[in-house]
């Protein structure tokens, strides 16, 4: 530092120094092209001595480049200025740098006591004092600053777009640092920051009101060329906003130590607690040649999640299913990185809870150790009390999960499911290229349709859902069901086959699905419905159902009675009923006629189809459609015995909605009145 | 001459049919996506 | 002979003719996963419309929202309107996704997408701001 400073100085000497004879002052001046040095290069100097006794002085430089910055037109002046042959001495000096008002500044050069003194007073109370001081080769630099203004610090800084600067706050502290001849020995940071603003031009990474302490402090060893250093931050107040992070200064402190050699940064210790989170434990190795990780462990202790989810892990999560979460309880994470790849990985739960906003899912009182290892095959023992899983509960499971990698498998789960249980074998998932792929063969052991419809808040219904499922699985997004599901209700049974979910956690799942059902009886369905009583047993086909967010958007259903014999009557209050679904005026029509006094029909064959398309249901009856259009109408029950009935409907196209809504007005008002 | 009449129709049958195949392709409605678009955009910002 | 051929040609002609143009006709916008996604899109409008005024955030050429200005928020908010985007873009991804599902026609949701930014933007009130085609922001 010294021998550059010299060098400078004697380098200015012959180049140019030329006294202005013709004024009646004298003026000297020295000016240079060129200087260049490692740490920094200046173009353009222009050193003037002038005025009596030489005591006005006057510096421009044109160009200084420290680094890739580059400052431009710094001029200094100063009134008072005394060149003696020990000392350099400016009492009331100007410093001017672009786009800056006027700093006053003094600095004093002293050759005997080797110092140099710089201070700068821009205000009142604030201060900037630097101070170099050397004997032989050791030296020791200074810079002290009380109520430092850090907006001055983007002042001074060439305008950069993407760097965030100071706008406001002031900094208070020291900073040392020495050395020799080979170069700097010792670095000393402490510095207090104050109600810092800071924002890059977006506004994508901007801090208000910070209040930070800082400390840091380095040696350097010559004998095997490294740097000792420790560092401590300690963040209290004021908000910072990192895209997509919002933090809130409340403590949160991080501690750094390490050493730093010709080819490696060693972190030995490095920890980062976060005040209502926890804290992070860390250390690693870096190789300085890439800027690469060759080796990091990393402990936490037990973390609060709630907080660590809603402020830190959330915010990444931006557009996936898993935004709308709440999560509680307590984890702690361990990771192992070594020679550049991760070698193991261990994560523990304790008592979480993890509930969504949007009621897809709920898992209660999880516990859980999962540990995976790049080499070894692991275990991870997972447990939870309870779950609700699109609206269906499950009691208490514990699973043994196998992890080879990215394999993962369940050789066996048992799942209480409502009253039942759903009994899950071979489950293996894999990670692929275009996301996570599983599958699973299962058994369902009988649950009850009551509680089912219960769960589902749908009509309650009775009889029982099993099936054996020979494969489910799931790959970009879609879970397929492989075999049949078989429920048994209404004493009959219903055969769901080709069922396919298409982004069961998206915003609006799609559930496709072929549906037979066999032999349902009419009396239990039509009073389960309290659509007016009906004996008899009917099949139905329902093909192609779609349901997009769990409402039916496309269907092919037929709807005929069983071959068979069994008693088929229709009641009074269900003919009303299918009458009414065909408009208010067929009801009347029929109460208005003979057809009222009797109680019971019987009939030889019913029969419905409804063809769902864009929100319309194109009705028809037993016969399939007539597709020459001479038919107006379309029997949907036909007379057998006496007193006999035929019921005809003329609605071809009748909304959706609207149908739903008769149905509903039915079903819930009971059998229409009979005037 | 009948024949010929009947090779080229039978020929003129295979081509349409083939083109029928490409025509089978619905196009984007452009027209009708716009004014989709506009309902669906003017009920969300009422 | 020839001639019933020809008559056929052309009765085949014009079954398909019609039968393609009847297709090309309509969009189908009408499902309850559609109305669904408007209804949630609706209440969230209210909520962005200060940040579209305040140009805080604008609409991209590809149908969806993005931060414009995030110095026209309150630091403590620039979070929120972030969630209020990722939410946004969410139901509108899905929306474009249900469009074309209800239209039997999952290639149509590129072209679909296409539209919407253009109707998006052509709707937007004076002042909101928007992302020309040349990636730049413009200011109705």
């Amino acid at each position: 530092m010294r021998r550059l400073f010299v060098g400078v100085l004697l380098a200015t000497m012959p180049l140019a120094i030329f006294a202005d004879a013709t004024s009646t002052r004298f003026q000297i001046t020295f000016s240079i092209e060129d200087i260049q040095s490692p740490v920094f290069s200046a173009k353009g100097i222009q050193l003037k001595v002038s005025g009596k006794k030489l005591s006005q002085l006057s510096l421009q430089i044109s160009e200084v480049v420290v680094r890739e910055q580059t400052w431009r037109d710094l001029k200094m002046t100063c009134d008072h200025f005394k060149l003696t042959g020990s000392l350099v001495d400016c009492t009331s000096g100007v410093l001017q740098l672009p786009n800056t008002e006027l700093l006053p500044v003094v600095f004093r050069y002293s050759f005997l006591e080797n110092v140099f003194n710089f201070a700068m007073k821009p205000m009142a109370n604030e201060h900037w004092q630097f101070s170099m001081h050397w004997i032989e080769d050791a030296w020791r630099n200074k810079l002290n600053i009380t109520n430092g203004q850090l907006a001055r610090i983007a002042q001074w800084l060439p305008k950069m777009e993407i760097i965030p600067v100071p706008s406001k706050g002031t900094v208070n502290g020291i900073a040392k640092l020495s050395g020799n001849a080979e170069g700097a020995t010792d670095v000393e940071i402490a510095l207090l920051v104050d109600a810092l603003d800071f924002s890059d031009s977006s506004g994508l990474h901007a801090g208000e009101g910070v209040n930070a302490v800082i400390n840091m402090n380095a040696k350097h060893s010559s004998i095997d060329n490294r740097w000792q250093w420790r560092s401590d931050i300690n963040w209290q107040n004021g908000g910072v906003f990192w895209q997509p992070l919002y933090l809130i200064g409340r403590g949160h402190r991080l501690d750094l130590e390490g050493v730093t050699s010709e080819g490696t940064i060693n972190l030995h210790r490095g920890a980062l607690s976060f005040v209502d989170i926890g804290t992070f434990e860390f250390s690693g190795v870096m190789a300085r040649q890439n800027n690469e990780l060759v080796d990091f462990k990393l402990n936490t202790n037990s973390l609060e999640l709630s907080v660590l989810f809603n402020q830190i892990i959330n915010p990444y999560l931006g557009n996936t299913a898993f935004a709308d979460m709440q999560v509680t309880g307590k984890s702690k994470v361990a990771w192992r990185y070594r020679q550049g790849v991760s070698e193991s990985f261990e994560i523990s739960l304790y008592d979480v809870s993890v509930v969504d906003q949007r009621k897809r899912f709920v898992f209660n009182r999880v516990n859980a150790r999962v540990p995976w290892h790049k080499e070894n095959a692991t275990i991870a023992d997972i447990s939870f009390l309870n779950a609700r899983v699109l609206q269906i509960p499950m009691g208490a499971t514990r699973v043994a999960l196998e992890i080879n990698d990215n394999d993962l498998r369940i050789p066996q789960l048992v799942l209480p499911v409502l009253d039942g249980t759903l009994e899950l074998e071979n489950f293996r998932a894999a990670r692929q290229i275009d996301g996570w792929y599983w599958q699973f063969s299962a058994e369902l052991l009988p649950v009850s349709m009551e509680k089912l419809t219960e769960a589902l808040q749908i009509q309650s219904m009775h009889g029982t859902l099993s099936g054996i499922i020979p494969e489910v699985n799931y790959k970009q997004s879609t879970v397929a069901i492989d075999g049949e599901l078989s429920f048994n209700v209404f004493d009959g049974e219903v055969i769901a086959r080709q069922l396919k979910l298409i982004d069961p956690l998206g915003f609006a799942p799609h559930l496709q699905v072929d549906l037979s059902m066999h032999n349902l009886d009419l009396d239990l369905l039509t009073r389960t419905f309290s659509f007016g009583n009906m004996l008899g047993r009917i099949d139905m086909e329902m093909k192609g159902v779609e349901l997009s967010n769990w409402q039916p958007i496309k269907f092919d259903a037929h709807l005929y009675s069983s071959s068979g014999t069994y008693p088929r009557r229709i009641s009074q209050a269900a003919i009303q009923s299918i009458s009414a679904l065909g408009g208010a005026g067929a009801a009347a029509a029929i109460q208005r006629s003979f057809l009222h006094f009797f109680d019971e029909f019987s009939y030889s064959k019913i029969g419905w189809r409804c063809a769902l398309r864009n929100n319309v249901c194109r009705m028809g009856g037993i016969e399939p459609d007539d597709q020459t259009g001479k038919l107006k109408g379309y029997a949907i029950v036909e007379s057998g015995g006496i007193p006999a009935i035929t019921v005809i409907g003329y609605n071809r196209d009748v909304s959706w909605h609207e149908l739903i809504n008769r149905l509903k007005r039915i079903t819930e008002g009971g059998s229409p009145i009979i005037q | 001459m009948k024949n010929i009449y009947f090779y080229a129709g039978l020929v003129a049958f295979v081509s349409l049919l083939l083109s029928a195949c490409v025509t089978i392709n619905i196009h984007f409605p452009a027209a009708a996506a716009d004014e989709a678009a506009d309902k669906i955009i003017k009920k969300v910002m009422q | 002979m020839s001639n019933q051929i020809f008559r056929l040609m052309l009765l085949l002609f014009f079954a398909m003719v019609s039968q393609a143009s009847f297709a090309s006709g309509n969009i189908e916008i009408d499902t309850p996963a559609i109305s669904q996604i408007e209804k949630s899109m609706q209440q969230r409008y209210s909520q962005l419309v200060p940040f579209y005024t305040s140009g805080a955030v604008g609409f991209t050429q590809d149908g969806l929202i993005a931060m414009h200005d995030a110095n026209a928020v309150s630091l403590a908010e620039r979070q929120m309107v972030n969630s209020l985007i990722a939410a946004e873009n969410q139901d509108r991804n899905s929306l474009y996704l249900e469009i074309a599902r209800a239209n039997n026609n999952l290639a149509w949701e590129v072209e679909i997408r296409h539209t919407f930014g253009q109707r998006w933007i052509k709707l937007a009130k004076l002042g909101w701001w928007y992302q020309a085609t040349n990636g730049g922001w413009v200011q109705k």
